[in-house]
């Protein structure tokens, strides 16, 4: 018999690597890590995040920044409906100062 | 008199392009934004530091309602780079306004001019209103011209060099073939450098440096907005042929004896 366990806290950072391994049994949902790459940088998150809550957790405002995913631009209007999967390759970009 | 900058079927009143980069601060960057007069303003387009906890943004300060946003693609060293750099801009929804630069080189950043043809092509193609950077090669403008670009960017001298127009005889013949608006990018370094461009006919000046980097910016930028007016009215109301020998000034007539 399969025993789902809660994962404690179940509201963190989803950022943070709180846990370091996986629980064992990928079907429990709770808690599954992603492996993805944000501006270069590795990163952990939890499965099942949209763009909408990555942006969230990372206190990024989503109307100033362009996000690209694997190379393909993310539209605005679609962040709540994009999930971000394991591999993952984000670039997230604003303006600067520039000439 | 109205006088308009007409770029791509926009109209402006100032013929000052500037920078935002280099700035102290936000801050310092809207105040000498506000005092040039410029209308249209320059951005960099760089990933966000996520670890950063400055969550400060350019657009906090620069409202985009107000300017004409037109990023660029500095830092790029291919069409490739370049292209992509103008599809995120676009999707920031500032419009399609872009400042192609594609460096050839990190020491004079000279613009690598085949690299900039080919990104040109297709950045045409995708409906983007380019603004390449270029060498001031005449066939270079004429070239870039007949692609569809809205206007075309000759250096007045190396990026930051501030040594102004080196050659004012290839800006004079992009000028005369040019039916797109001729801006000088690049290399001015004080007023003077941006009203000889302007009386030498260019519709605009874009700069950066000149102004951030003075010993006081918001002065220098306020010199700025005044040299490219002066130029401008200098321009249109034609100057007098230069002449070796004098012509006297006060009437010959009515001397005492």
């Amino acid at each position: 018999m399969k025993v789902k366990v809660a994962p404690e806290p179940i509201r963190r950072n989803p950022l943070e690597t709180v846990f370091p391994d996986h629980c064992g049994l990928s079907e429990c949902g709770f808690f599954i890590v992603m492996k993805i790459k944000i501006n270069g940088e590795d990163r952990q998150i939890d499965d099942g995040l949209t763009l909408t809550a990555l942006l969230e957790s990372l206190q990024i405002r989503p109307g100033r920044v362009v996000v690209e995913r694997n190379r393909d631009i993310v539209p605005r209007d679609s962040y709540d409906a994009t999930s971000i999967n394991d591999g993952d390759v984000l670039e997230i970009v604003h303006f600067v100062g520039g000439g | 008199m109205e006088d308009f900058f007409e770029l791509a079927g926009q109209k402006f009143r100032s013929r000052l392009i500037v920078g935002t980069g280099k700035y102290k601060d936000f801050a310092e960057t809207k105040k000498a934004i506000e005092v040039s007069g410029a209308e249209i303003v320059t951005v960099a387009v760089r990933r966000v530091n996520i670890t950063d906890p400055n969550r400060e943004n350019l657009l906090d300060y620069l409202d985009p309602k107000k300017y004409t946003i037109l990023p660029n693609t500095a830092g790029c060293y291919n069409a490739d780079d370049a292209v992509r750099t103008c599809r995120l801009a676009r999707e920031a929804g500032v419009g399609k306004l872009v400042k192609l630069e594609v460096i050839g080189d990190d020491r004079t950043l000279f613009p690598d001019v085949p690299a900039t043809l080919d990104a040109a092509k297709i950045l045409v193609k995708e409906g983007f209103i380019v603004l390449p950077y270029i060498t001031d090669d005449p066939i270079t403008a004429q070239k870039l011209e007949d692609m569809g670009c809205a206007a075309v960017m000759p250096l007045a001298a190396p990026i930051g060099s501030g040594l102004g127009i080196r050659n004012p005889y290839n800006i004079r013949i992009i000028l005369e073939h040019a039916k797109v608006p001729v801006i000088v990018d690049a290399g001015v370094g004080t007023a003077s450098d941006a009203a000889v461009a302007m009386e030498m006919g260019c519709a605009g000046v874009l700069m950066n440096t000149a102004i951030a980097s003075a010993k006081d910016p918001i002065l220098m930028a306020e010199a700025m907005r005044q040299g490219v007016e002066a130029g401008r009215k200098a321009y249109l109301a034609g100057r007098i042929p230069r002449k070796l020998y004098a012509t006297a000034s006060s009437p010959l007539d009515g001397m005492l004896s």
